[in-house]
């Protein structure tokens, strides 16, 4: 195994007991003869080997040790542990920080996302709402851009409601021929803002109604297909027109059509050309209105139909004292408990009762 | 010469920082360590011994027991303190480490010197023969007075292996002795 395994010694590795080890290096003079002589040699590594340094070198190195030793000491060591936690918190940092960091963009982010979601033209704000939505961030196109129009509405603004309900008008889902339609549903919606901005005359009340059931309209149809959007467009002009040249007059035109909801359990046929010839659904001016004929009565009243005309949306946030007014004599259609704020659904949704939740 | 039962109120002192603590201790057992790093050949022993017991002033704070279990961590730390100069010697191999038999022997007269170089050549010529693993174990048993535990842990190795090496090297010596009886 070893070098030494070849030597004639070897013996020793059989005839040495581990004690008699033991007793050699400890010293003592062990029993076994062979080992008396390597007692004498370890005897003799020891007591030559053994090396006292000067006695100046010993005060020497005392007096370090002892310096050492005091500015070690338990008060200090416990502060070098303190210490030490800090230094933890130290090697840590970039981490912390980073977390720390990325949680407050991301909180804000959130936070300015849901602030602006909820913002209205005008608002500070507002810009960052369009820009979260092009990203696809609390984007409800249309849903929102009407919302946002209420929010107008109420505030008085009707003429800019209309104008942002153009931009509700989405063009990204229409075909050719659908898109000309919805074109001139906005571009009359945009002329209707900009000329009733201008008239002074104008019932403001009335107004007001007719912007809202507008809007609601616009919330309840707005999802059409094929041939039905194009009418949806159509339609849409036609009551922004009205609005239009309602502004000069107090008054309901002549020519004003009644809406005529001949199917009012399906909101998809809202589109369909009814018996009438489509026309918009404006409000007459109030105390000669009729009664509306609102979501919740199920199917339209049949004798409304041959009298002064049955106005689809009349009814809005504002405009539960005209509809009170408007409902003499009629079913209670107009009554405030039906007519959620918003307004009520237009035609051809009668079954709608809320429109913020109203989609065909 | 163990300090007995007053080891632990030196120890406290030594704790406290006391210079009189720190000079006991070291006087006690500067004389085994520096021997140990001289015969194990440590560049500059009384260097050594001087770094070892710096060391244990830094440590001595955080260390519990009896004057035994004192003896064997300083030999501990004077182990690799040994084994830090022996690689610092073997990055700078310009500096080449004195021999043992000039590093200061406190002498008495000419006779007694002349007959410990004598007694020193012929130990380092037995000593020769052992390895450094060997060499090492021998070393801390005889000089420092370390028990195989202490031993073993101060080389890191376990208790056989200790004993293995301890046996492996005392043939070797008696084998050289022998030699030196057949051939002198």
């Amino acid at each position: 195994m070893s070098r030494f395994d070849d030597y004639p010694g070897d013996m020793f590795a059989t005839t040495v007991t581990d004690e008699d080890i033991e007793l050699l290096l400890a010293g003592s003079a062990p029993a076994n003869q062979e080992l008396a002589e390597l007692a004498a040699f370890v005897d003799l590594i020891r007591a030559t080997s053994v090396q006292m340094p000067s006695e100046s070198q010993i005060v020497e190195v005392a007096s370090q040790a002892a310096t050492i030793a005091r500015s070690t000491a338990p008060s200090t060591g416990a502060r070098r542990r303190v210490r030490s936690r800090a230094r933890v918190w130290w090697r840590w940092r970039p981490q912390v920080a980073l977390t720390l960091g990325a949680v407050l963009v991301t909180f804000t982010f959130a936070g300015v996302a849901t602030a602006s979601n909820n913002a209205a033209p005008g608002d500070a704000l507002y810009a960052i709402d369009l820009a979260l939505e092009r990203i696809g961030i609390g984007a409800g196109h249309v849903e929102e851009r009407l919302d946002e129009a209420n929010a107008l509405l109420s505030s008085g603004k009707t003429d800019l409601a209309l104008a942002h309900a153009a931009q509700a008008i989405d063009l990204s889902t229409a075909d050719s021929d659908e898109v000309a339609a919805l074109e001139e549903a906005k571009a009359a919606l945009i002329e209707a803002a900009e000329l009733i901005d201008a008239g002074p005359g104008t019932d403001a009340l009335l107004m007001h109604e007719n912007v809202s059931a507008l809007l609601v309209f616009i919330h309840e149809n707005h999802q059409m297909t094929g041939v039905d959007k194009k009418e949806f467009g159509q339609r849409v002009a036609a009551l922004a027109r009205e609005i239009s040249t309602q502004q000069d007059t107090t008054g309901p035109p002549d020519e004003v059509e009644v809406d005529e909801p001949e199917d009012p359990g399906r909101a998809g046929d809202v589109g369909e050309p009814a018996k009438s010839e489509p026309g918009p659904p404006v409000n007459v001016p109030r105390g000669e209105s009729p009664p509306a004929n609102n979501a919740g009565n199920g199917n339209p009243e049949p004798e409304n139909r041959g009298e002064t005309g049955n106005p689809t949306a009349t009814t809005s946030p504002g405009s539960n004292q005209g509809g009170g007014s408007a409902g003499t004599g009629g079913p209670p259609a107009g009554s405030p408990s039906e007519t959620a704020p918003g307004g009520s659904p237009p035609a051809g949704s009668p079954s709608e009762t809320a429109p913020g939740k109203g989609k065909p | 010469m163990p300090l007995g039962p007053d080891f632990d109120s030196v120890l406290g002192a030594a704790k406290a920082g006391a210079d009189w603590a720190w000079a006991l201790l070291y006087r006690d057992l500067a004389g085994p360590i520096t021997g140990y790093l001289a015969s194990r050949r440590a560049p500059s022993p009384e260097d050594v011994a001087a770094e070892t017991f710096l060391q244990v002033a830094r440590g001595i704070h955080g260390f519990e027991g009896d004057e035994a279990a004192f003896r064997s961590w300083v030999f501990v730390i004077a182990h690799r303190r040994l084994i830090d100069a022996r690689r610092k010697v073997m990055r700078e191999p310009n500096l080449v480490a004195l021999p043992i038999d000039e590093s200061g022997y406190q002498g008495g007269n000419v006779e007694t010197e002349a007959m410990d170089r004598l007694v020193t050549a012929e130990l380092e010529q037995a000593l020769g023969a052992l390895t450094d693993d060997q060499h090492d174990v021998l070393a801390l048993r005889v000089i420092a007075n370390l028990t195989l535990e202490e031993t073993a842990d101060a080389v890191g190795k376990r208790v056989g292996a200790v004993k293995a090496l301890q046996r492996r090297g005392l043939t070797a010596l008696r084998t050289h002795l022998d030699q030196g009886r057949v051939s002198p």
